[in-house]
């Protein structure tokens, strides 16, 4: 085991980062904000394998093995108690018998705010988002995978695409990137309106799930046709399906807007395994006659690509992140900057229709690759925006996945109708398949 | 199996199209070899509403606790302490077991201490005038409450090793709390011994805390108050 020399850097206490203050102040009693991602292996999953494998990475992701803490001008992450004979932790590893994303328990627990779940041949990690966003809850899954599958007799190479486990962490692994990037004198960002607001009628306690499996080929072969990115065509298909669903003529003056999360690990080379995304927004106002593909593709050419430059997403990081930075802020309790934080939370939530998450292609050792049939992520409904979508693929396929607490598939119908009309094909599967899921 | 509504494939399990909720065809799937996820069965099954009747039973010992004092008072803080203890074990011993299940509803304000404290202020003040009822809670009522919230705590935190330090700012506050009662006595009343008490046990815990373990005590601190 090649351990560093250097101190292990496991706090007895550590801050939230800057976007993680937002996500315990916007949960209410039956939500808070949890997203899962999960891998189906080949095989079914052994859970005393996988328990063994989840104790064992207890080192090397000190963020997320934590359970919030309320303090008096914040809340705060406490590491989670470890049996020092056995090794053994509090994380929940049990098999799924309910809907995915549901609520995380948070505060006076000693389970951290993520649990770990299987059923049959998925591996499942379902977190709060306070903890670290999509993009390291994936090197999270993918590690835990890996090691599973070394502990289930698969040889598999440490590193590489994947973070060495025999490693303590880093100090940027561990650090608020938000504060490094974060600049006074950053130039403002452009305000947001609130937008189009598609609700269907709310079942408390239900979550449907359609995954829409894609062959990458098909859609890289038309994205390219119009000259365009696949984020692009998909953020372009996703506002045909708006369009074409029945709009509520009250809202006929508010602009379709979708709002799509952006790693910026990428853009200002930072290694933060905690929460470091932002996001941006395209919006379009709905017309009386229903634009065409090709029109809305000519309407949205180059907003995306605008809505990710460093200087962007500077000023949305600044001007999301910036107020947290002064002092009259800090120095106020927690109790009354949270019904502060909860609201512009909700504000944020108002401004876009629906979400567009795309993790991109889930890099694996070629010796993973084997014993993995595809990556899954979903994200949770809020309680302001019934329909999330998140895409993520494996290089052969892309996973597009439309998760919300409705029996509504109409968005999720249009879209796919949509993407069968370009002739890519699609099969589509659900979580849902009784009778009385019947849409 | 096929929707041909929809032009897609569905899994071999489908009974319906999961988008448009129509037949489906026998047709061969256009993409193959793709494997079926497993989901657990579930049924849908709309979740009990709140319970009302558990919350306002999380609320009955504070009401019972007014009400006492409103109509029983007569000027004894004898009544005040034993009410408050009473209630006190009662919510310990039976409603908060109950309402753990619903961990929201057992409200922090309805289940503590200080909370009746204040109650008792303001129960004593209604029934025999203000400055009458002041004095009586303020001269001996506050203190011994305070006084028994400092030793529960300090017991709790001498029995729990793994979270001895997360007391430290339940003593800064009974400490706070405390030199607060003693502004106030000084300025509306003569101090006594009693008085100083409740600040004197609470110092006395953080110093005790803090011999025990310096850097422990220091996280602790930082933790709950960085800002």
């Amino acid at each position: 085991m090649k351990k560093t020399k250097e101190k292990p850097l496991r706090p007895s206490w550590m801050k939230l980062d800057s976007a993680g203050t937002l996500y315990p102040a916007t949960r209410t009693r039956s939500w808070n904000a949890t997203f899962r991602f999960a891998f189906l292996l080949k095989e079914d999953v052994n859970p005393a394998l996988l328990k063994q494998a989840v104790d064992a990475l207890y080192d090397r992701f000190p963020w997320l093995y934590t359970q919030l803490e309320n303090g008096f001008f914040w809340s705060y992450l406490r590491p989670i108690p470890r049996n020092k004979n056995t090794g053994e932790t509090s994380v929940l590893v049990c098999e799924e018998n309910d809907y995915p994303c549901r609520k995380t328990r948070l505060f006076h627990t000693d389970e951290p705010m993520f649990r770990v779940l299987y059923y049959k041949n998925r591996l499942a990690v379902e977190t709060f988002h306070a903890a670290c966003d999509g993009g390291a809850a994936l090197e999270y899954i993918k590690t835990l995978t890996a090691k599973y599958l070394q502990l289930n007799g698969v040889a598999i190479e440490n590193g590489g695409e994947l973070l060495d486990w025999d490693v303590d962490p880093s100090e940027g692994e561990l650090q608020n990137s938000y504060h490094a990037v974060y600049r006074k004198n950053a130039s403002p960002a452009p305000k947001k309106v609130v937008s189009y607001q598609h609700r269907p009628p709310q079942m408390r306690g239900y979550f449907k799930l359609i995954h829409a499996i894609i062959p990458v080929a098909d859609i890289k072969a038309k994205s390219k046709s119009y000259g365009i990115s696949i984020t692009e065509y998909l953020v372009a298909v996703m506002f045909l399906a708006l369009q074409r669903i029945p709009l509520d003529r009250k809202q006929r003056h508010h602009p379709l807007t979708v709002r799509v999360p952006v790693s910026l690990r990428g853009i200002f080379g930072s290694e933060s395994q905690r929460n470091f995304s932002m996001f941006t927004h395209i919006s379009l106002q709905p017309t009386p006659i229903r634009r065409t593909l090709d029109a809305i593709i000519e309407a949205l050419r180059g907003k995306l690509q605008e809505g990710i430059t460093e200087e962007r997403m500077r000023a949305e990081l600044c001007a999301n992140t910036g107020l947290l930075e002064k002092l009259p802020v800090r120095i106020v309790p927690y109790l009354l900057k949270r019904q502060v934080v909860k609201r512009s939370g909700y504000f944020s939530e108002l401004t876009s229709t629906t979400v567009i998450t795309n993790l991109g292609i889930v890099k694996l050792p070629k010796s993973m690759q084997e014993h993995i049939l595809r990556p899954e992520v979903i994200l949770c409904s809020t309680p302001f925006r019934r329909l999330q979508t998140a895409v993520i693929s494996d290089g052969n396929i892309i996973n597009f996945t439309f998760s919300g607490d409705s029996k509504d598939t109409s968005i999720a119908k249009e879209f796919i109708r949509a993407l069968s009309e370009e002739g890519i094909r699609v099969r589509v599967e659900t979580n849902c398949q009784g009778e009385e899921d019947r849409p | 199996m096929r929707c041909n509504a929809c032009n897609v494939d569905v899994g071999e399990n489908h009974k319906y199209c999961p988008l448009c909720g129509g037949g489906l065809t026998d047709e061969p799937p256009v993409l193959q070899g793709l494997t079926q996820a497993p989901y657990p069965a579930l049924r849908y099954k709309k979740p009990k509403p709140t319970p009302t009747a558990i919350f306002f039973f999380c609320w009955i010992p504070l009401v019972v606790f007014i009400g006492s004092q409103v109509a029983f008072y007569a000027g004894s803080h004898y009544i005040t302490l034993l009410t408050a203890s009473g209630l006190l074990c009662l919510w310990t011993a039976v409603v908060r077991p109950i309402s753990k299940k619903y961990l929201h509803l057992s409200n922090f304000a309805a289940s503590n201490l200080f909370t009746f404290s204040f109650l008792a202020l303001v129960s004593s003040c209604y029934s025999l005038g203000f400055k009458a009822g002041v004095a009586r809670f303020a001269g001996f009522g506050a203190p011994i409450l305070l006084l028994i919230a400092a030793a529960a705590l300090f017991s709790a935190a001498m029995l729990t090793r793994s979270r001895r330090y997360r007391f430290v700012s339940d003593f800064f506050v009974l400490l706070l709390i405390g030199i607060a009662l003693i502004i106030f006595k000084r300025l509306f009343w003569d101090i006594d011994w009693l008085t100083f008490m409740p600040s004197c046990a609470a110092l006395a815990a953080l110093v005790v805390l803090l011999l025990m373990n310096p850097r422990a005590f220091a996280e602790e601190l930082h933790a709950r108050f960085h800002f």
